[in-house]
Order: C-alpha cells, then structure tokens, then sequence
C-alpha cells in the first residue's frame, strides 16, 4: 500500500525542471553582475574577483542539473560566491598577495555614487571588517536580503545575524565619522597654513 | 542609522563585471570536456601500455625460470652420467680380474674346476 502510495504521488507531482547545458550562457549573462559585484566588494580587487566569479561559475556549469528553478540558481549563486569569497579573503589574508597593476582587468562601468569620495570611504571600511561581518553587510545591501536570507545563506541563527549587522553598522558609522572629523580638521590645517 | 543605510546601498550597488567576462566563462566552459576528452584518450594508453609490460615482465620472467631448470635437469643428467660411467668402468675391471677356473665343491666335499 505505501509503495503504491509512493507510486501515485510520484506519478501525480508536476516533472521537476532541471537546467542542461544549453541554459549556462543565458544564466551567466542574466547573473554576473550579481556574482562579479558580490565578488568584487568582498574582495576589492577586479582581477581576484573575476577570477573568483569564473570559478563560481564553473562549479554552477558542473552542478546546473541539480537546479530546480530561477530562484534556486540565484540562492545558488550567492551562497556559493559568499562562500568562496570568505575562503579566498582568508587565503588572501595569509598569502598577502600582490597583482601587478597593469594586469588588472579595467571595469566597463564606473560606479554610480552620490558622493564617491564617500562610496570609497565605505567601500573600504566594509573591506576591512572580519569575513563573516563583511559577508552579511554585503549582502543586505547589495543584494537588498533580509536577516532570515542571510542567514540561510550563511548558515547562521537569524539573531547572530540581526545582531552583527547591528555591530557591524556601528562601527561602520564611528569609523566614518572618525575619518570624516580627520579630514576636516586636515583641510581646516591646510587653509591655514596656506594663510 | 538609516542615512549610513541608505550610503552603503548606494557605495554596494551592483557593477558590471569586465568587458568579456561572459564570453570568457562561456569559453571555458567548454574547454575542460575537452581536456577531459584527452586525459581518457592518455589514461587508456597507459593502462594498455602497463598491462603490456606486465605480461611481457611475466612472460621474461617465466622464460627464464625455463632455462634455468633446463639447465638443471641438463646438470643433473651429466652428474647421473659420469655416476653410471664410473659404475660401469668398476664393472669391466672387477670382471677382468676374476678368475675363469673358479673353484666349486661337490656333493662329497672335493673341490674341482668347473
């Protein structure tokens, strides 16, 4: 009877959709920005985050079958580019490692900011916070996802998540502030040395 | 808090990856079936090459255990050879020192020449 039972919901459930090979130029036309950027802000170099982005989706090449849906490959995605990324900011935490400039690949599109000096100063200090930290922030403001996203993403308590955010925000807001003050005071030092 | 939100949303927003990036995945993508391809093609060349080793290896060697216990068996039948050689030279020597008039004694105790 259970057997049956198995049978007959097998035989009535909708076929699952998977992705074959012809659907991996579409999926990284329509995701690599989400990919490149995740990437690139982890790492804040073009050249490692491309590198890492290619690597991403070689695995999603290797793996597409077991997608199901859109939004599977995007969870996909950017649970495996985060990933990726904390492992290769890890590594390049330890090896230190230097890439000539001329062999950084140039970016198509400036940034669109506000105020860039300000963008920069940010850019930076989310560079700076630890792996984890960085992730999360990354991802809710990049990505727009909310606590409960990230984390499933970063398989993580949802209240770990909401409160680094938090702790990440201030310190964000300190140091900005900090820098802010310093270099008012450095420019208030240079009118009036020039006086 | 929110006008730091609102800056980081701004400093965080998506970018586009380097001209050519798709076209280099894309690429790639395809290239390591390939590679693929060629590691099969070289790793059933060296199995076919490592079988036909062994089997000569083995074959060398079981040619070789041949002649050695042909040599053996050559060995041992010279030793038998001289062996037999020897005996029969005692033989001759022992016949040619008997004397022919043997002695025999009869029913009455009298010993007379054959």
């Amino acid at each position: 009877m259970a057997a049956y039972l198995v049978f007959r919901d097998r035989m009535t459930e909708p076929p699952r959709h998977t992705f074959a090979d012809k659907d991996f130029p579409g999926l990284v036309k329509q995701h690599q920005s989400l990919v490149f950027s995740l990437a690139y802000h982890f790492l804040r170099d073009a050249a490692l985050a491309e590198e890492l982005a290619q690597e991403v989706f070689m695995q999603l090449h290797r793996d597409l079958r077991s997608l199901e849906s859109e939004q599977h490959v995007e969870y996909w995605l950017r649970r495996v580019t985060t990933h990726r990324a904390i492992d290769y900011g890890r590594r390049q935490q330890r090896e230190r490692r230097l890439i000539p400039l001329e062999s950084a690949p140039e970016l198509s599109t400036p940034p669109r900011t506000g105020d860039p000096l300000l963008s920069e100063s940010l850019r930076k200090l989310v560079a700076a916070l630890p792996e984890r930290l960085r992730a999360i922030v990354i991802l809710r403001f990049q990505e727009d996802l909310d606590p409960t996203e990230i984390a499933k993403i970063l398989d993580m308590p949802v209240n770990t998540v909401k409160s680094r955010l938090h702790r990440s925000l201030e310190f964000l807001r300190r140091k900005l502030e900090r820098t802010q003050t310093a270099s008012v005071h450095a420019v208030r030092q240079g009118s009036e040395a020039q006086l | 808090m929110s006008w730091i939100e609102d800056d980081l949303r701004v400093a965080l927003q998506r970018r586009e990856p380097p001209d050519g990036f798709a076209q280099r995945v894309i690429g790639r993508a395809r290239r390591p079936r390939q590679q693929w391809r060629f590691a099969a093609i070289a790793a059933a060349i060296l199995l076919i090459f490592s079988v036909g080793l062994f089997r000569y290896r083995e074959a060398a060697a079981e040619r070789r255990n041949g002649e050695v216990a042909r040599e053996q068996l050559v060995l041992a039948i010279q030793i038998a050879a001289g062996k037999l050689e020897t005996v029969k030279y005692r033989i001759n020597s022992h016949a040619a020192e008997m004397p022919l008039d043997i002695p025999v004694r009869d029913e009455k105790g009298n010993d007379r020449q054959l």
